[in-house]
């Protein structure tokens, strides 16, 4: 199958890939320009903590606060363009089974979780680190995150209530990939921050180079 | 002779620059003329790494918005100042710096003046930083409002002049502002006007 209706069907297309990813836990994917993002919540209820990457240059990443004003819209809908620090389009969401996504709260660290009596995990910016490390990548910056699943209400005053998350198992979103980019995917703590109760779970990333299923 | 208390920064509209604050002192940001947005950072003298972060402090206060009371929170959740005194009650800490491809990329207009390099340039003056450490600005008097939808308002700021806000200062700081040079959209009345900056003692008219 031709990638962006664009490369020939003879062309050598990009690998694909398929992960899990175990509750609490982040792994790191590479996803090519044209490829189909897939993220899996497997069973409920849990936040996937995003960030991207470009490939050729770790100076340039996905920038919720980019994307926000790219779009002028405080919340990540269907069809929207997610840009990164230089205000280019690095995925499009083109699938989403819940609808109800963040782009305005920090990734967790272990100095938080620390603070919320959370003393022997690892937050999701040590996590992406580790799952970056094991691709060889060190970043200048970690990103703040676009936070898949989470909900966070907010109201016409500004007011930021999070709530419990509406994902079911097997909910999904698909994004279209626009720059060559190294993903990454972790499993936030559940019980942090009011939104949900219990033991992180696990979620799926993969990359395919036609639309899954 | 006693050293002055007071250290007053006038910034063109535009332009931006770097200053240093000690625990203790205050900060009173002015705009002069008024519907003029003022992107600010500040970072820890002693470590630029750490950085007023927006989205901690968004965290800590349940709020896109912020007023008198409020701390603002570092990257390492750190208090970095206190708002003590606002005329105005209308600031935003969601919309990014304007950088050089928000303006060739959004607009078309290559190498037009921006906050991101006003900031780094004025954190420079002070202490070497990365552009990619420079923070997420709080931007003074600038008016994103939450409209239908969750969608942001584009809209001029609600300010007037001589409206100021006032933060005391929690932890040593190199400070950087810049009367953003956005003047083809809303959001500083089409016309970068000058602010200032005072470093002072004492909160400014409780002498």
């Amino acid at each position: 199958m031709p990638l962006l209706m664009k490369s020939l069907t003879t062309e050598e297309l990009p690998p694909e890939i398929a992960v899990e990813i175990p509750g609490g836990k982040a792994r790191a994917i590479y996803a090519y320009q044209g490829q189909l993002l897939s993220i899996v919540d497997l069973f409920g209820r849990q936040p996937a903590t995003l960030f991207a990457i470009v490939k050729d240059d770790l100076r340039e990443f996905l920038s919720p606060h980019h994307t926000r004003v790219f779009s002028n819209s405080f919340l990540l809908t269907l069809g929207m363009r997610l840009v990164t620090n230089r205000r280019r389009p690095i995925m499009v969401l083109g699938e989403d089974t819940v609808s109800t996504h963040d782009l305005l709260w920090p990734a967790s660290d272990a100095r938080y979780l620390s603070s919320q009596g959370y003393t022997k995990v690892t937050g999701c910016a040590e996590n992406a680190q580790n799952a970056l490390k094991e691709l060889g990548i060190s970043l200048p910056k970690l990103p703040d995150p676009v936070n898949l699943f989470l909900n966070i209400e907010l109201d016409n005053e500004g007011n930021l209530t999070p709530k419990e998350l509406k994902s079911s198992a097997g909910d999904h979103v698909l994004f279209r990939v626009l720059i060559d980019c190294i993903c990454v995917v972790s499993s936030a703590q559940k019980n942090v921050g009011d939104w949900s109760e219990g033991e992180a779970t696990a979620l799926k990333v993969s990359t395919s180079n036609g639309v899954p299923g | 002779m006693s050293t002055p208390s007071t250290t007053e920064y006038l910034v063109n509209g535009g332009f931006g620059l770097g200053f240093t604050a000690t625990s203790g002192q205050y900060v009173t940001i002015v705009d002069l003329e008024g519907a003029q947005a003022g992107d600010f950072v500040a970072i820890n003298q002693n470590n630029p790494k750490e950085g007023i972060s927006s989205v901690r402090t968004r965290r800590h206060l349940r709020s896109l918005f912020f007023g008198i009371g409020d701390t603002l929170l570092s990257n390492y959740d750190n208090p970095m100042l206190k708002v003590v005194l606002d005329t105005i009650g209308v600031h935003d800490s969601t919309v990014p710096a304007c950088d050089p491809t928000r303006y060739s990329v959004d607009f078309g207009v290559p190498g037009h003046r921006n906050c991101l390099e006003n900031l780094h340039d004025g954190l420079l003056a002070h202490h070497e930083i990365d552009i990619l450490d420079v923070p997420e600005p709080f931007n003074l008097f600038q008016n994103s409002p939450v409209v239908a939808d969750g969608r942001t308002g584009v809209v001029n700021p609600s300010s007037k002049a001589g409206d100021r806000i006032v933060f005391e200062v929690l932890m040593d700081l190199v400070c950087a502002l810049s009367p953003c040079p956005q003047d083809i959209i809303p959001g500083n009345g089409l016309c970068p006007t000058e602010m200032k900056a005072i470093v002072s003692n004492d909160i400014p008219g409780n002498n």
